[in-house]
């Protein structure tokens, strides 16, 4: 068993779950359309598992219209309260799984049309999946060369991203799902018990509850880096491979902070004590902070965030170390950097610099 | 503005929604499990050829519900030399929900409504207890009826969840 509860059910459960959450609170709407109670209809059509979760929300729903069930409130306290938490002017970011109603919405989109979009979104789904569906409609955020961006996440949570990232969030009622598709970020999550915050990249899951890190992802590994709290990391491909209870040891960690964890696709994760976090967290303030970092790696971190190349024309010199606290918008001060080692020669063209050995 | 016509619809839906409740929590007998009374409607909803012709779906869906319902009831009836009576004593504890008595579902609704957060909580409130519209909903706590869809959307949701996973 895996201890997120989201791993152990099917997605299209989840999915036809909130499909019918969704369709009920449409269908109790006084506005709602004719076009969509014929969407609603297509629906219902698509699955038995859509008619039965939509029955047994239905009954679960008819029940609670019983006044004596609920407890006693203060209608104008909840009202007030209501109002006080703010959540109505939210922009939200959530996923809503009605891309066919919300444009209906609009009275200009005609029927054929709307239908073909319908037809459309079906056959995606059959192709894709509904889980794959579901993650293509969830808000992405994508950051440039050199751009950083800080969001605010529906439930609170800011994430700063670096520069050449993408993140999408899907919120659900119990997980906030968050996918770092590339690049780097920092978490600092709302806390919220109930409701987990996983950060998922191609290799690893990470959960936390209320907590701050930073999280690292690259095609071929994963660095989180915890700065407050604690988080659990789950390295995802060797859970897969193999569920024996042996294997989970291996491939679950528990972080606090001060801990890094790099987990490498189908290799066994590192974990590392820092002495401190703030080389880890030095992009939010575009420092680069490298200590014996190879000069492949270094010139690989400035290329994140400026046009400008440094090319390595000799791959003898790739690996040579470099320790020193650069601009990361700056690259020309590490060309004049390299440009102090009598070893190397830098030479300048257009933008471009190119490193060999003399 | 929910014009006349729109009201009426909610009207109807309420009631049938308020009438399939019922058939379902004490009419259903023992053995049916929900899961193939959907699996039923949901092959006649697929033998349903025209459906522009149907005007109000969700009434439909309850309406065939109730059908099927009242068809394996029947034969139920007629397969076991059972009264009525007796079915409906057998029925009383048929589905899960039913599995919990009142105080029960109190307890499990008031845990539900914890956790959701206060938006959410008044907007469920306002539209199952107090009956409330949606234009009302939203008059009330100064928020679209957009909004209000979605998040009563978020808590259907989590009220399903909740009454699950107990």
């Amino acid at each position: 068993m895996q201890p997120d509860q989201d791993n152990t059910r099917d997605p299209a459960t989840t999915h036809a779950r909130q499909c019918a959450a969704h369709w009920l609170s449409v269908l109790s709407d006084e506005n709602c359309t004719e076009a969509e109670r014929q969407q609603f209809f297509a629906w219902l059509r698509a699955s038995g598992q859509h008619v039965d979760e939509f029955l047994r929300l239905s009954r679960l729903t008819g029940r609670l219209n019983r006044r004596e069930l609920w407890p006693e409130a203060n209608v104008a306290e909840l009202i007030a309260a209501a109002k006080a938490s703010g959540d109505g002017n939210v922009t939200a970011l959530d996923f809503q799984p009605e891309v066919i109603a919300t444009r209906s919405e609009r009275k200009s989109v005609r029927w054929p049309v709307a239908a073909a979009i319908a037809c459309v979104c079906v056959l995606v789904g059959l192709i894709a999946g509904r889980s794959q569906l579901e993650q293509w409609l969830a808000p992405e955020y994508v950051t440039a060369v050199g751009e950083q961006r800080s969001i605010t996440l529906e439930d609170g949570s800011v994430v700063e991203l670096n520069s050449q990232s993408r993140l999408r969030a899907h919120f659900k009622p119990d997980l906030r799902a968050i996918e770092l598709l590339e690049g780097e970020a920092i978490f600092r999550v709302w806390k919220d018990p109930h409701r987990p915050f996983r950060v998922r990249t191609g290799a690893t899951d990470i959960v936390a509850v209320g907590t701050a890190f930073n999280v690292k992802a690259s095609d071929s590994r994963t660095i989180v880096t915890v700065l407050e709290g604690r988080v659990r990391v789950n390295q995802r491909d060797a859970a897969e491979r193999s569920a024996a209870a042996t294997h989970k040891a291996i491939s679950e960690f528990e972080l606090a902070v001060g801990d890094q964890l790099i987990v490498a696709k189908a290799q066994p994760a590192i974990r590392l004590s820092l002495r401190d976090t703030e080389k880890v967290t030095s992009w939010t303030e575009r420092r680069l902070i490298f200590e014996d970092t190879p000069l492949s790696a270094a010139v690989a971190e400035f290329a994140r965030y400026s046009s400008r190349q440094i090319r390595i024309e000799d791959p003898a010199i790739a690996e040579r170390k470099i320790n020193g606290v650069f601009d990361a918008t700056d690259p020309a001060s590490l060309a004049e950097f390299l440009k102090a080692d009598e070893t190397l020669s830098v030479r300048s063209d257009a933008d471009d610099w190119t490193v060999s050995s003399r | 503005m929910p014009s006349g016509r729109s009201q009426r619809i909610a009207e109807w839906a309420r009631h049938w929604n308020a009438g399939l409740t019922r058939y379902l929590r004490r009419r259903l007998p023992g053995r049916i499990d929900p899961e193939d009374l959907a699996q039923e409607v949901y092959v006649r909803l697929l033998r349903v050829e025209q459906i522009e012709h149907i005007k109000e779906p969700q009434a439909y869906l309850y309406r065939v519900a109730s059908n099927v319902a009242q068809e394996w009831r029947m034969r139920a009836v007629h397969a076991k030399p059972h009264s009525d009576a007796e079915l409906e004593s057998l029925v009383a504890a048929a589905t899960p929900e039913s599995l919990l008595d009142d105080a029960q579902f109190k307890a499990q609704l008031d845990g539900a409504l914890q956790t959701m957060t206060p938006m959410v909580r008044a907007v469920v409130y306002l539209k199952l207890r107090e009956d409330m519209s949606h234009d009302e909903i939203a008059g009330h706590l100064g928020i679209t009826p957009r909004m209000v869809r979605r998040m009563l959307t978020t808590g259907y949701a989590q009220l399903r969840e909740h009454f699950e996973f107990d």
